[in-house]
């Protein structure tokens, strides 16, 4: 679509709202003159009539024209005057002949003052033209579309980049409710109550929706507006900026997506080094059940069978193979590649899971575990898999620094508790040789770390997990040996059980 | 089974195991193959109802929270108790077995361990402890006539012992034929044996017998 076109299309409604516009944007603190400014760009092409009777330069010109005229008519007369008495009368009069110079004197006097002021004129809304442009060339530069709605006429105005965004023609003059229907039908009761609440409250506000126009794609723009009201606390207009936020968003899908897989990845590289202590925790319900089914089948031989006995050997496979089934069931929601899930979690839950998945590798460690879960039920918002991802990290890290000073073990300490703010708090402490004060601050950075085979993402994980949840996670030396990791997350109340997901 | 040749106590597998599960299968399996079984969850445990005097072997878990098997073993080799060991461990870590056989460990099963192998090998533990004890009491018994006899008659049974004959003892030790005789005479009563091969034989069993189990 050209230029002129979008401009002629707007034309009409241009005035009030560049005035609305400059207002917005607070650019300049003099309103601009109502001076329409596709008149001048338009000023070699077709112009329409009605355009130019409002241009002040046409007016002067006609002026200029019509008292050229009457002074031609005036000299035209003297002359005649001057000749018939010259050929007639012999009589000649200076005082006509005055007359008529100081009248061309004052005429071209006024021709004078006329093309002066229009110089000045055209100057000045040269200047205010270029301001324009400015403003609306650093608006499309920073992406952002202004528009603004006439309460009194229902009418939008909107910058060429702003229908751009929203993919409207600029031909089109939209009213508030041919507005909303460029909204995705899913996202239209967000944007009204956006609407109703900043209107309500008089604040500016911000709104992120879809856009649905046509067959073309759909897309995310966000809008922030304020409102402006008369004397009467009514209505008078709503104004404000739209960008288009879908690149934006893809983007950060992308990132999430990364973030995802790495986190995932890290999990898997995490369980081969678990598996030793993974095989372990299997070996051991594989253990019980073979040896008491091989027990019931020696009794069934004996002469006497003592059946109590053999009940509680079935029932004691049946336990067992629940056992089992359960690592088998924690290996493979670990080892799965999934979107974070909401879902209430009990960190005492998870803290046990942990220690559970742990339990022979700390052994094999000499690391003793002493685990205070918390008097009541210490509920998160999250994914349980990430939050156990994340005390796995740092338990294994706990291990890791116990072992590599003391080759007599150590201990490490796992508290559940909330804080004085009523957050939920997790503390992980080892008996290990501490954190460098060096260090302290990149611990938590990617690729950093201080292990032979580290690949350094364990604790960026760990924290971009704990951010994940609307957490924090710091560390800190204890006073005697050792360090503590702290996790604070935001609890979840009770009231608000039902989560929704939001994607 | 093997009941009948220790009259006094019934020989007992004493089995240690830090989780609950394993320890009831064990004791299970064992109780269908007609053992006596004992439960222990924690070596500490273990170590304080420690009896050295009944006979048994013990199946130690390797890997337990607190004192591992291995240093279990230590423990039992430390207050002199010479009881057969079984290892069940959960990790096959060549190294640790090594060191648990080389500390006299009887056998070194990985679990999950088949129910007929781990009965086998608790019976020849068993079987060996019968067989030490028997072979302790023995050497006991002959150690008890030894020391009846005189330091004189130890002497002159050295000699008889390393095959030499009455006069040349008597030329040995400076003294006659005839009281070299009476001496003899003693030594073979008090040793309980009729012939010379008889108290060789004894003696043999002394000697190494002191170093071994």
């Amino acid at each position: 679509m050209s230029q002129e076109i979008l401009r002629q299309g707007i034309g009409g409604r241009l005035q009030k709202p560049l005035k609305a516009a400059s207002h917005l944007l607070e650019l300049r603190s003099e309103p601009p003159k109502p001076v329409t400014r596709e008149a001048e760009r338009t000023q070699p092409g077709p112009s329409s009539p009605k355009a130019r009777l409002r241009r002040p330069a046409f007016w002067s010109g006609l002026a200029a024209a019509v008292i050229a005229f009457v002074a031609a008519i005036s000299i035209f007369g003297a002359n005649n005057l001057f000749v018939s008495h010259l050929m007639n009368t012999q009589y000649s009069s200076e005082v006509e002949l005055k007359f008529v110079v100081i009248l061309l004197l004052f005429e071209s006097g006024i021709i004078f003052a006329f093309a002066v002021q229009d110089r000045r004129r055209r100057k000045l809304e040269e200047l205010l033209r270029q301001s324009e442009d400015r403003l609306e060339f650093a608006a499309k530069s920073a992406d952002l579309g202004l528009w603004s709605w006439d309460a009194a006429t229902d009418t939008f105005w909107a910058t060429e980049h702003c229908n751009e965004i929203l993919g409207i023609p600029m031909t089109t003059q939209y009213s508030m409710a041919s507005m909303r229907d460029t909204v995705h039908p899913d996202d239209r009761a967000l944007v009204e109550q956006a609407l109703r609440d900043g209107v309500a409250s008089g604040k500016t506000f911000e709104v992120e929706y879809r856009t649905n126009i046509g067959q073309g794609p759909t897309r995310w723009v966000r809008v922030r507006a304020s409102t402006v009201l008369d004397e009467k606390e009514s209505l008078v207009r709503i104004s404000g900026t739209i960008v288009d936020t879908t690149n934006h968003r893809k983007i950060q899908a992308e990132v999430e997506t990364q973030k995802q897989s790495l986190s995932h990845l890290s999990r898997v590289g995490m369980l081969g080094e678990l598996s030793g202590a993974l095989a372990h925790e299997l070996n051991q319900p594989l253990t019980a059940i073979m040896s008491n089914a091989q027990a019931a089948q020696r009794m069934i031989g004996h002469r006497r069978v003592d059946m109590e006995e053999l009940r509680m050997a079935i029932e004691d496979i049946i336990a067992n193979n629940v056992r089992a089934g359960e690592v088998i069931r924690h290996l493979r929601a670990l080892l799965k590649k999934e979107d974070m899930r909401q879902a209430r979690v009990d960190l005492n839950d998870v803290a046990r899971d942990a220690l559970d998945l742990t339990h022979s590798d700390l052994i094999a460690r000499r690391v003793s575990v002493s685990f205070n879960a918390s008097q009541t039920p210490s509920f998160v918002a999250g994914d349980s898999i990430q939050l156990q991802q994340l005390l796995l990290n740092l338990i294994m890290n706990a291990a890791d620094a116990i072992s590599s000073t003391a080759h007599d073990g150590g201990m490490l300490i796992l508290a559940v508790d909330s804080t004085e703010d009523d957050n939920q708090h997790i503390a992980v402490s080892d008996t290990g040789p501490g954190i460098r004060a060096d260090l302290m601050k990149n611990l938590f950075d990617p690729f950093f770390t201080t292990k032979a085979h580290g690949l350094g993402l364990g604790l960026s994980i760990s924290r971009s997990i704990a951010e994940a949840h609307g957490g924090t996670i710091w560390a800190e030396n204890n006073a005697g040996r050792g360090a503590t990791f702290h996790i604070v997350l935001p609890t979840l109340l009770e009231a608000k059980d039902e989560i929704g997901e939001r994607t | 089974m093997k009941s009948e040749s220790v009259p006094d106590r019934t020989p007992q597998v004493f089995v240690v195991d830090d989780d609950h599960a394993i320890l009831r299968a064990f004791s299970r399996l064992l109780g269908s193959a007609g053992f006596s079984v004992k439960t222990f969850d924690s070596p500490a445990e273990f170590l304080v109802q420690h009896d050295p005097d009944v006979p048994g072997c013990a199946l130690l878990d390797v890997g337990m929270h607190g004192m591992d098997g291995l240093e279990l073993q230590a423990e039992l080799a430390n207050v002199g108790a010479r009881r057969p060991i079984v290892f069940v461990t959960g990790r096959d870590d060549a190294r640790t077995s090594v060191r648990a056989l080389k500390a006299g460990a009887m056998d070194y099963l990985t679990k999950p361990v088949d129910g007929d192998d781990l009965i086998a090998a608790v019976s020849s533990a068993l079987a060996r402890d019968v067989k030490a004890r028997a072979q302790r009491s023995e050497i006991a018994a002959i150690r008890a006539r030894y020391n009846l006899l005189t330091p004189r008659e130890r002497e002159v049974m050295e000699h008889v012992v390393a095959g030499r004959l009455n006069k040349q003892i008597a030329c040995d030790l400076g003294t006659v034929e005839k009281t070299v005789k009476v001496h003899r005479a003693r030594v073979m009563a008090k040793m309980q044996v009729r012939t010379v091969a008889a108290l060789v034989r004894l003696m043999e069993r002394l000697r190494p017998g002191e170093e071994r189990l």
